[in-house]
Order: C-alpha cells, then structure tokens, then sequence
C-alpha cells in the first residue's frame, strides 16, 4: 500500500501518479496539489483508492468548500497516520 | 553499511535536463547511491524522460552535458535503468530516441516497482 | 517508527520547506524519532545562519534548530549542493580559502552517503519537493 503525495499544481503530475496508483494505495493532496485537486476532481473518477486532502492547505487558499466529497480533509497528525499505514511513501511532481 | 539487510530502493527522476539543477542532482544521487547499495532501481518518468534523449550537445553552450553523466551508469553498476512507456509516448519519444541501457516498462510495471519498494527517492 | 525526510524544496520560496518542518513536529508528536532530516538541492539554503526572517513571518532556520534541540535530529545539508549555493562551514571555508562561512550550527554539512544511509535505516522516508 504506497501513499502517494501531489504537492504540485502541475495536473501532468496528478496524471501521472493516477497512472500508477492502485485501489489500495492513497493519495495526499498538499501544498499547491491542493489546485491540483479542486483543477483536476474529474480525472479522479476512475481511482478507487483512497483521496486525503491537508485541512490547513485547502483553508490558506480558500478552497475548504470546494474539496470534493470522496476527498477526505485531515490534520498534518493525519498525515503521519497515514505514513504509519503506508509504504512506500511516492512524491510525484 | 552492512548490505545483508538491504532495502529495496528507487530513485525516480521527473525532472527535465538542463532548466534547473534538479535532474543533475537526481543523477549525483543516482551515482552515490550506486556506492553503498548492490542493487538500486532508477525510474525516469514524466518529464525526467527527457534526461534520455539520444544527442544532447552542449559543445556551443558550454553547459555539463548530463547525457555523459548518464553515461556513467554502468560502471557504477546500475543496471536497472527502467524508461515509463506512457510518458515516452506522450512525448513521441520512441527507442531510438533514447540513449543506450535503458528498458521500456509499462504502467503496470511501473506500479509493481513502485509498490515493492521499501523507500522511494522522488527528484 | 524512525523517519528520514528528503527536503528539496527551496527554503525561503516554497511552501515544501514549511511543510516538512509541520510534519516532523507532527510525528515527534505521535512518538516518532524523525532520525534525519536531509537537505537538498535548492532546499539547502534553510541552513544559511544569515537569513533575516521579517518579524511577522516564520524563521524556519531557527525553528529547524528547535527541532534538533528538543528530538535529537540531525539535520544535515548536501555538500555538493550546498558548496555550489555559497553555503559553507568554516572546515569547508578553509578548504576552500574563502573568508566567511554561513552555516547554522544546527545543521551539518554531509556527503549524499548519508541520505542513502537513512534510506537503508529508516523505516519510513518522506520526500517533500
């Protein structure tokens, strides 16, 4: 079970770790992924993994309402849980 | 460093050549890794294809030419050298295109590699 | 569990950075050792004792120190990387006969050995760009 991280706007990178991700891998939207995330919501239609998205990331810039409803927010804390669950752990950019 | 309790390590490139320091400091790392581990994988995906692109010449721009680094590869024994199909169709690049000693995986074997590795280096 | 993290993310322009910094407080929060924090690339100027942060922002190097301070993590910059940025300690100054170092004593300067160390010992690795 890998976690994969998008810390980009990029949509080439969100493309490109759906490319690689399977149903029981997840999926952390950080930093500027969060655009990634609100940008790109439609090509996460055929992932059936797991989507988290970093609460305070989605907040800075104002896109709380906009997080998609199979996309679960959580706390940096969250972030490490998931960590603890997962390996290995895939930055995409 | 005791190698019997080796992980099993990948170091995946996404960065293109030359625009920033990114992709020489991949390889760098590439290359120090190669030193303390007996087998390691390097994965060039997205744009970190464009590393393997056949005759870069840097002979007018005076800039290291990073195909030359790449160069280097088998004789700090790293074998494992893997290309992912889908991003070097997406940028119509195809084998020929392409410096020697790399294999073309896809998707698929590229998700396996990811997912039996116990640490991944992303650049 | 032992951490390592890989930071490539600019230290002063990039939110990466910031977000490791909130990671490893996180993990020491949920009784993790964060081992070994590894600078690379652009994200070696979080090193530099010469940064002057504007009094209403966050002095990610002094909060780095705090980290090391409190958890006993190394934090360590590339020596590549950072020799080509003008980031030096003073045996690097030395050796290179320049008059002036800049390295903050939290960190240490390293070889990319160390990194693949922390690969090897870690149970975890997280990579922020």
């Amino acid at each position: 079970m890998t976690l994969h991280l998008i810390q980009h706007a990029d949509s080439a990178s969100l493309e490109n770790c759906l490319r690689h991700a399977g149903a029981k891998d997840a999926v952390l939207f950080l930093q500027d992924g969060i655009y990634a995330l609100v940008s790109g919501k439609n090509k996460l239609e055929n992932f059936h993994g797991q989507l988290f998205a970093l609460a305070d990331d989605l907040a800075d810039r104002g896109l709380t309402a906009r997080c998609p409803e199979h996309v679960q927010p959580i706390a940096v804390d969250g972030f490490v849980e998931l960590t603890e669950s997962h390996s290995p752990c895939v930055s995409w950019r | 460093m005791p190698e019997l309790t080796q992980k099993n390590i990948v170091i995946l490139c996404q960065q293109p050549p030359y625009g920033s320091a990114t992709a020489r400091e991949g390889i760098e790392l590439c290359l120090a890794a190669s030193v303390y581990l007996s087998e390691l994988k390097v994965v060039f995906t997205g744009d970190g294809v464009w590393q393997l692109v056949r005759g870069q010449d840097t002979t007018n721009s005076g800039n290291k030419q990073h195909d030359k680094l790449l160069a280097a590869f088998p004789l700090y024994d790293i074998d494992l050298v893997y290309a992912d199909q889908s991003a070097l169709d997406a940028r119509e690049l195809s084998p020929g295109n392409l410096i020697d000693g790399v294999t073309a995986i896809s998707a698929e074997e590229l998700a396996a590699i990811l997912a039996n590795a116990e640490q991944v280096l992303s650049l | 569990m032992n951490y390592a993290l890989l930071v490539l993310s600019p230290a002063h322009s990039s939110q990466g950075a910031r977000s490791a910094l909130l990671f490893a407080r996180a993990a020491v929060a949920r009784g993790h050792k964060i081992e070994r924090v590894f600078f690379y690339g652009d994200a070696v100027h979080a090193a530099s004792a010469l940064i002057v942060a504007p009094q209403d922002e966050v002095d990610l190097t002094s909060e780095w120190a705090t980290l090391v301070a409190d958890n006993g993590t190394e934090l360590l910059v590339c020596v590549g990387a950072s020799l080509r940025r003008g980031l030096l300690d003073e045996t690097e100054a030395k050796r290179y006969s320049k008059s002036q170092y800049n390295l903050h004593p939290a960190f240490e300067i390293a070889g990319l050995g160390q990194l693949v160390e922390a690969s090897q010992t870690c149970d975890r690795l997280i990579t922020f760009s």
